[in-house]
Parts: structure tokens; sequence; C-alpha cells
């Protein structure tokens, strides 16, 4: 996924966010009331409907890293978009850690672990980049580190 | 092509120590990555966004004990064409690190 106009990527892919966030409650709702058979054909369908978001979402933050990195999106457009993923993204995962108990059979279970992963890391990194404090953390550091070694 | 050469910074340094406490053999497994992070033989993270084009800064998952995957370490790191530092490393307990603690942990270190 690439991103040229920012905000309106931005607004796009919290579209697909919302969009994750439906599908997964409507999983979470329908595995309560499922026979096995039926949860485990829906289950496959939402394992992979949401592989695909999460697909999507971690290529959107990781080109919005890029694209800020180069200062072609400005930090504050970048953080405020991020803040709204980490958000987002947490709830998400904590979604579909309850899932994962739900899972018919272990190779399911295995993969909602793995999307509920993924999803975490996605939220624990736009937490990051949408941190003003954690950026001026950071190049602290990377200066300290520098300057001591210009020291000698 | 030249490979980085690993440094790290005394506030990763210390916070490491403090990690070693629990975790006897994290440091070798830290080591290794970051040599692996070098030499391109494993997958560099997430990329931060707080860099530039040269400097860019990276976050990735260290196993940490017997914990499994649920919580562990992450490493942040800078990568330029000359080098890879180790800048932070902090551990991550509940399944929702909160970015003030993780602020905390960090800041403590680094004074």
């Amino acid at each position: 996924m690439i991103i040229t106009q920012p905000p309106t990527g931005g607004n796009a892919i919290l579209g697909d966010v919302s969009d994750m966030q439906a599908t997964i409650a409507e999983w979470f709702d329908t595995t309560s009331k499922d026979t096995w058979r039926s949860r485990k054909k829906r289950s496959v369908a939402y394992v992979q409907k949401v592989e695909h978001a999460i697909n999507d979402l971690a290529d959107y933050v990781d080109e919005m890293g890029v694209l800020m990195d180069q200062a072609r999106v400005t930090s504050d457009e970048g953080r405020e978009i991020m803040a709204n993923i980490a958000e987002r993204g947490y709830d998400l995962a904590r979604r579909l850690d309850k899932l994962i108990e739900r899972a018919p059979n272990p190779q399911l279970k295995g993969k909602i672990e793995d999307l509920f992963f993924r999803m975490e890391d996605i939220a624990e990194t736009a937490e990051l980049v949408s941190s003003k404090e954690f950026e001026h953390l950071v190049n602290l550091e990377i200066k300290r580190f520098f300057d001591g070694r210009a020291k000698g | 092509m030249v490979e980085p050469k690993v440094e790290w910074t005394d506030t990763f340094q210390r916070q490491l120590r403090k990690l070693c406490r629990k975790d006897q053999v994290l440091k070798d497994r830290v080591i290794d990555l970051l040599h692996d992070l070098a030499q391109d033989k494993v997958v560099k993270g997430n990329r931060l966004g707080i860099g530039s084009d040269k400097h860019v800064v990276f976050k990735v998952r260290v196993a940490l004990g017997n914990r499994g995957k649920r919580s562990g370490a992450r490493v942040i790191y800078l990568r330029t064409s000359n080098y890879l530092i180790a800048l932070f490393i902090y551990s991550k307990k509940d399944s929702e690190p909160s970015i003030n603690k993780i602020l905390q942990a960090c800041e403590q270190a680094a004074t």
C-alpha cells in the first residue's frame, strides 16, 4: 500500500480499521451462538478476512514510518493517525485475545493467537510513533551517544 | 558491503544489566540478535518514523526468560550505514504496555 496523500490515506485506513472492528465484533457475537461445525466454518472465513486487514494495516504503519522519516508527512499528521490506530489496535487485540479461547480447534487457535500478537505489535508500534515524548527521549539518547564519542 | 558496527548506549547497558538479573542468558541472546540485525539475517522490526533517511530507528521483539510470547522485551535501535546502535531495552510485563511506563523506564535508566 503506497500512501501519497497521508491525511486521506489516514482516513481510508481508519475506515479499514473500523471495518475490522465490526468484523471482529460480529465474529465474537456469532461464536457464542453457533454450533461447533458452523463456528469452525465462520472462524476460517473471519481469520482470512482479519488477516488480510492486518497485513494492510502493518504495511500502512510501516509506510507511514518511512514517510515520517523522510519528512514527507509532518510529525503531527503522522502522530494523530498513529494515536488513533494505537487506541483501536489495542481494542482489536483485546477482542482477538478473548476469541483465542473460543477457537473451535488447535489450528484455528494458533492462527487467532498469531493475529492477536500481530495486532498487539502494530498497536504498540503506533503508540510509540504517536508519542512526542518518546521521540524526544530517543533523540536525546542518540545525541548523548554521539556527544560521548566525540569527547572520546 | 561492510557490516555496520554494533554498539550500545550506557542507558541500554544499564537496562540490559537489570533485565539479566532475571534471565542470565539474555545478554548473549540480545548481542546475537544485534549482530544478526546488522548482517540483515533477521527481519529489522518496526520502523518508528523518528529518524531520517540516513538514521532509521526500529523496534524489535526479543524473548525474555520463560515468559513465552505474551511478554518479552523490546529493543529500540538506530541503524545507519556504518552503525547499529542499541538505544533502549525494556520488558513488556503485561498485554497492554502503557507508553508512560516505557517512558519512565527509559528515562530512569538514562539519568
